[in-house]
């Protein structure tokens, strides 16, 4: 009895929608690799964060706070600003950034770090300050001082960012699970991987006759993959956040700023892998079919 | 008769991306502003906190 073959050309259609599902699956690995690093990647966001020209602006505007501070209180600001080091500075961030990468690494909510500053001692000091202070408020007076002092830091160290941040989890706390949903967020590039893994075996398996075709294919969804991601990149730079941003804070402005560059830099060199693999996988079939023919 | 790949080599990634390309596109311009002022009410708001 004859085996009735199908025609290699009948299977063209279900593998060019394959191709198109794998181009789908494959930017959907990229995304959620991307966003996975964008929220847990400690090394990245330190990397943000103890970035010279945002400590700069940190340390600017802790002093603008302390002399403000020093206005109202009428204490001498420069050695109480001095106080606050820039390496007391660095060490919040470090400790920001792990709370909240850590916060969406494991989704445990905890609030974020506080600073104490230990100015009591040089307040004391001020000798002119202190004769202008009424004896029985002294304590309660250097404490409210004190307290203040580190609510300055906290609020310019901590930049926005993390109090958004803050204030999100705040809201969302007891309505979203955070463990479940992240547990989630690092199933999709996992998931999408596995499915674009599955996607190039099935059309491979369906143009097995031809398997230069499969490649044009397979190399067609890889660069596809790429511009996608660029296209997900100018979408992105359209948004304006950092317009929106800089409205509000121009320290948070100068991070995101940083944080943008870096990701879009990355993003652009994945997109380009992309691109170029797609590309010589896309060379090599036609010129396998080339020699075949 | 040989078949020239060059334009393939191009077209191919293109028309492969282009149903998602389409889809992201549409929901950018049905979706965008909305999640563009989502995210400034909620800039604004952390402010005011």
């Amino acid at each position: 009895m004859s085996k009735v073959k199908m025609p290699a050309g009948a299977w063209h259609i279900p593998a060019a929608l394959l191709a198109v599902l794998l181009t789908v699956t494959l930017w959907g690995t990229q995304l959620g690799l991307f966003g996975l690093r964008g929220l847990t990647s400690v090394s990245l966001h330190e990397r943000v964060s103890l970035d010279r020209s945002a400590v700069d602006l940190q340390m600017k505007r802790i002093r603008e706070g302390v002399d403000a501070l020093g206005a109202e209180y009428g204490f001498s600001a420069e050695p109480v600003a001095e106080a606050v080091t820039r390496e007391q500075v660095e060490a919040l961030d470090r400790q920001v950034t792990a709370w909240w990468t850590g916060l969406f690494a494991t989704g445990e909510m905890t609030d974020a770090p506080v600073f104490t500053a230990d100015v009591q001692e040089i307040l004391r000091a001020d000798t002119a300050f202190m004769e202008g202070l009424n004896p029985l408020m002294v304590n309660n007076t250097l404490e409210t001082i004190e307290n203040r002092i580190s609510e300055t830091v906290r609020k310019t160290a901590v930049l926005f960012r993390d109090q958004l941040v803050n204030a999100g989890l705040q809201r969302v706390r007891g309505s979203v699970n955070l463990p479940q949903a992240m547990e989630l967020l690092r199933q999709v590039p996992l998931v999408c991987g596995l499915a674009s893994l599955l996607l190039a075996g099935l059309i491979a398996l369906m143009m097995s006759r031809k398997i230069q075709t499969a490649g044009q294919y397979i190399g067609g969804a890889l660069s596809g993959c790429g511009l996608l991601m660029l296209l997900t990149l100018i979408l992105m730079k359209t948004m304006n956040l950092r317009g929106m941003i800089g409205e509000a804070s121009q320290a948070l402005e100068a991070q995101y700023s940083h944080l943008a560059r870096i990701l879009s830099l990355e993003v652009m060199g994945a997109a380009a892998a992309a691109l170029i693999l797609g590309g010589l996988l896309m060379a090599w079939a036609a010129r396998t079919r080339r020699r075949a023919a | 008769m040989k078949r020239k790949q060059g334009p393939w080599m191009i077209l191919t990634p293109i028309l492969l991306a282009l149903p998602m390309a389409a889809a992201l596109a549409f929901a950018a311009i049905r979706y965008g502003e909305t999640l563009q002022n989502l995210i400034h009410v909620a800039i604004k708001l952390a402010v005011i906190k």
